[in-house]
């Protein structure tokens, strides 16, 4: 049978185009803009399964936090409605201080995501060579940047309805609690676009998105720094690390207050909870005065961030997409790294090196492990000054810091910290990539072996190195440095097999912040088998090694008092901790089993 | 050897591949051919183990690839149309990384990575980073890669894609060497000049169906259009429902996949 080869259809003639329509101002082009990017993550949740899958975890991680919050909530609510009945001028300055709280937390989380809203967000290139005025641009980057931490928002919104019930605040404290949260929002943004915009005339263009992550990172733990030493230099750590101990909740939380108020007063976030103070009393005048105040610094703030965007913003987008070559190591370091692992098989040795040498070179993974690092050093600090130093046992749970709780406590703070920063996104964090396990004849096993053997090159080193200088700097006997160093080793490896394997369980790949590689389902197995091992832990060490400097609280005596009752307690420890490691590592396994296998959907990985 | 039967896989009522049958073996370099969204990369992922099928099956040197999948990806070299790589490595630990993973002995893979890097004019980058590299730097080291633990069997979706007119030569002069050294090659592409001069048999698919396989003489025959060029054969097959009797007279068991 004969076919006629195909050939091209007669072109007919094109008709003349219509004049082109009037450039569109910024608002209608703004709301076009807007309501395409919220029909794209429409389509996103409901029409692709992963989007689905979002979704429910979404709403049940969300069920699951009213769970627990509740109880907190109607807590804090009782605290304040106490409080306020007892001191009602001091209750007035709790808005004030939930709404400067929020801000520092939306300033340290918002570095990010304004850094993907302003310069990596993948339709941006559309947009600026499209006819769109760059004020529609900088108005959709301020509100995407706005709404990246729904979290944060969200707690301070409960916190203050909880205020408002408590004191029996009227409807018009919600309505400016309302406008105050959105205007603390966008202030927020605002003022982290300026900063990101100007960090870039500064930091190297190639090193942009990775230096401003690790500088968030830097700040963050800066603060936290910072937080504790002001605690530290006013006295109020006399040995229990965490406060006075003399006081309650009402006198702690007064406390806290003190310190921010002042901050509130300059801080254009806490005018709204001034004012929010003041529709509370029913003072028209002073709610008015500072609405007027909180709107006016925040048009204010938006007028400067609007022009830095206009002066600025095309300078760091040409230079964020310039990348320079950047030359590694030559073959001789190559070649020293490539050490690591050779006991094992190729396979091990390979991803084992791999993952050293990405997460030194990545400095958005390598922020992760320094804001680890950094709260671990906060917490030393805290411990090792804040504590009766080599005096023994003192009067207080922790304050007895030469024995063996306090130790127990340092190491799982300092060593857990760091097994958490190095491995607990190391699945999710590898994107796309991981396709290429998927594609070599590689096991889970190898992979979660490999991965646990990487994390343990940098948690064992550091932590036996604290644990050493812990212990010179108590006084420690060499016996007692050995052991404490033994039990940081273990407690590494037993924790840095816990963040390997429960980043099996909730790697997500879909991300582009690895700390946001993990889903919740990871982090709530690592928050459980992490309790179980830390108190396995306890059990066992304190009951076998450390006998004679395990004293029981409130009981008396020590665990060597406890003879047969001392090697059941072991027993049961090591089941705890060994039992909780062995079920996370069979879960991650089945997990990674269940990835490396053909995808059912294209889009579920 | 690559072998697929009764290959099909369906989104809810769409069949993204429909009953897909085919085979290339030792020493032949398979051309699949199709326009955009007709399954070609469908059919690749799940010929490479990446994706599972509603039913049917692959196997790959004679390894099954969902039942013996290890195996089966010892001897497989697979190379996406969207290349991943890790960006903080270099070209050179890149190239290592992989031919650890593929369990390549330690000289063997110096040997083998300093030639790859060499073939692809890479040596000067070799030590710079992956996130440095232009896209078709990045997929010169996407095919070292895929070469590097020297598979028998090679799945390439549009490998010349990207390419500079210089590293397109190197590749097909490569990809022609390694069939002469019997190893099978199924690669897809939309430029039809590299395929007619490539390929030893062409496979075409459209709407998910497999709807011409064959030699260019095979399918310019059946044609009766014995000047025809692949892109009118292309055209004609893939072009609309006027060409289905085509399509139907050729897979009467000659050269032609039968659904």
């Amino acid at each position: 049978m004969s076919v006629p080869v195909a050939s091209p259809p007669a072109r007919m003639p094109s008709p003349p185009l219509p004049p082109p329509p009037p450039l569109r101002t910024t608002v209608p082009m703004t709301a076009t803009v807007l309501r395409a990017r919220l029909r794209a993550s429409w389509n996103s949740a409901r029409r692709t399964q992963g989007g689905r899958r979002r979704v429910m975890q979404a709403v049940i991680f969300t069920f699951v936090a009213l769970l627990f919050l509740g109880p907190i909530f109607a807590g804090i609510a009782l605290l304040l409605r106490f409080d306020a009945a007892r001191n009602p001028a001091e209750a007035l300055r709790y808005p004030p201080a939930i709404f400067v709280v929020a801000a520092l937390a939306l300033l340290f989380t918002n570095f990010p995501a304004t850094l993907n809203a302003l310069y990596y967000s993948p339709t941006l290139s559309l947009l600026l060579a499209a006819p769109v005025p760059f004020r529609t641009v900088f108005t959709v980057t301020l509100i995407e940047g706005a709404l990246a931490a729904p979290f944060v928002l969200g707690l301070a919104l409960l916190a203050l309805i909880a205020y408002g019930i408590g004191v029996g605040a009227g409807i018009m404290y919600y309505l400016i609690v309302v406008i105050g949260l959105v205007a603390t929002a966008v202030f927020v943004t605002a003022l982290t676009q300026m900063l990101v915009i100007g960090a870039l005339r500064i930091i190297p263009a190639q090193r942009a998105k990775e230096g401003l992550t690790l500088l968030g990172a830097i700040v963050t733990v800066a603060a936290y720094g910072v937080y504790y030493s002001t605690r530290f230099a006013r006295g109020e750590f006399d040995g229990n690390g965490g406060g006075n101990g003399s006081g309650t909740a009402i006198t702690t939380l007064h406390g806290a207050v003190d310190r921010i108020i002042p901050v509130a007063r300059i801080l254009p976030p806490g005018w709204a909870g001034f004012g929010a103070a003041a529709a509370q009393c029913g003072d028209g005048i002073g709610l008015v005065a500072w609405l007027v105040a909180l709107l006016g610094a925040t048009a204010v703030v938006i007028a400067l961030a609007a022009n830095v965007f206009r002066r600025a913003y095309l300078v760091g987008w040409s230079a964020i997409r310039t990348a320079p070559s950047r030359r590694m190591a030559n073959d001789a370091r190559t070649g020293t790294l490539d050490h690591i692992g050779s006991g094992w098989s190729p396979q091990v040795r390979a991803v084992a090196v791999k993952e050293v040498r990405t997460l030194v070179r990545d400095t958005r993974r390598l922020s992760v492990l320094v804001r680890s690092a950094g709260f671990a050093l906060v917490y030393l600090f805290v411990f090792v000054f804040g504590g009766n130093r080599g005096g023994g046992r003192g009067g207080s749970f922790i304050g007895a810091n030469t024995d063996f709780w306090f130790r127990a406590l340092f190491v799982a703070f300092v060593v857990g910290g760091l097994a958490s920063g190095v491995s607990a996104y190391t699945f999710g964090a590898e994107g796309q990539q991981f396709a290429l396990y998927r594609l070599a004849p590689v096991t889970a096993r190898t992979l979660l072996f490999a991965k646990w053997l990487a994390g343990m090159l940098f948690t064992a080193p550091i932590g036996c190195v604290l644990a050493v200088g812990v212990g010179i700097f108590l006084g420690g006997t060499p016996g007692q440095i050995i052991v404490l160093t033994l039990f940081t080793l273990w407690y590494a490896l037993g924790s840095t097999a816990n963040a390997v394997a429960t980043a099996a369980i909730g790697a997500q790949f879909d991300q582009n912040r690895p700390d946001r590689s993990t889903n919740w389902s990871g982090s709530v197995v690592r928050l459980g088998v992490s309790m179980a091992f830390f108190l396995g832990s306890l059990l066992f060490w304190g009951a076998l090694v450390f006998p004679g400097s395990a004293h029981i609280p409130y009981v008396g005596g020590t665990a060597a008092d406890y003879g047969g009752v001392r090697l059941i307690a072991a027993v049961v420890g090591a089941v705890l901790a060994l039992g909780g490691l062995a079920l996370a590592a069979s879960v991650g396994s089945v997990r990674l089993t269940r990835l490396l296998r053909p995808a059912v959907m294209e889009d579920t990985r | 050897m690559i072998e697929a039967f009764d290959l099909t896989k369906q989104y809810g009522t769409f069949h993204a591949v429909n009953h897909l049958t085919l085979s290339a073996g030792p020493g032949e370099l398979f051309g699949f051919l199709g326009p955009n969204g007709a399954g070609k990369s469908t059919t690749m992922k799940m010929l490479a183990g990446l994706l599972l099928p509603t039913s049917g099956s692959a196997r790959i040197a004679g390894y099954d690839i969902l039942r013996d999948p290890l195996n089966a990806k010892a001897h497989l070299g697979y190379m996406a149309e969207d290349v991943t790589l890790y960006e903080k490595l270099t070209g050179r630990e890149f190239l290592r990384f992989i031919g650890d993973l593929y369990r390549v002995p330690a000289a063997l893979q110096t040997q083998r990575i300093a030639q790859l890097l060499d073939w692809f004019d890479l040596v000067d980058k070799a030590n710079d980073l992956v996130e440095t590299y232009s896209r078709g730097m990045r997929q010169k080291i996407a095919l070292g890669a895929v070469l590097v633990h020297d598979p028998d069997v090679l799945i390439l979706d549009e490998p010349t894609s990207g390419l500079d007119p210089r590293a397109a030569r190197v590749v097909k002069d490569l990809l022609r060497d390694e069939v002469r050294r019997g190893k099978t090659v199924l690669m897809s592409t939309h430029i039809l000049e590299v395929a007619e001069h490539m390929v030893d048999r062409v496979g075409i698919i459209n709407g998910g169906t497999l709807v011409a396989v064959g030699t260019l003489a095979e399918l310019r025959a059946h044609a009766r259009a014995s000047d025809a060029s692949l892109e009118d054969l292309f055209l004609t097959l893939t072009g609309g429902a006027e060409y289905r009797d085509f399509a139907l007279a050729v897979g009467d068991g000659e050269g032609v996949a039968q659904p």
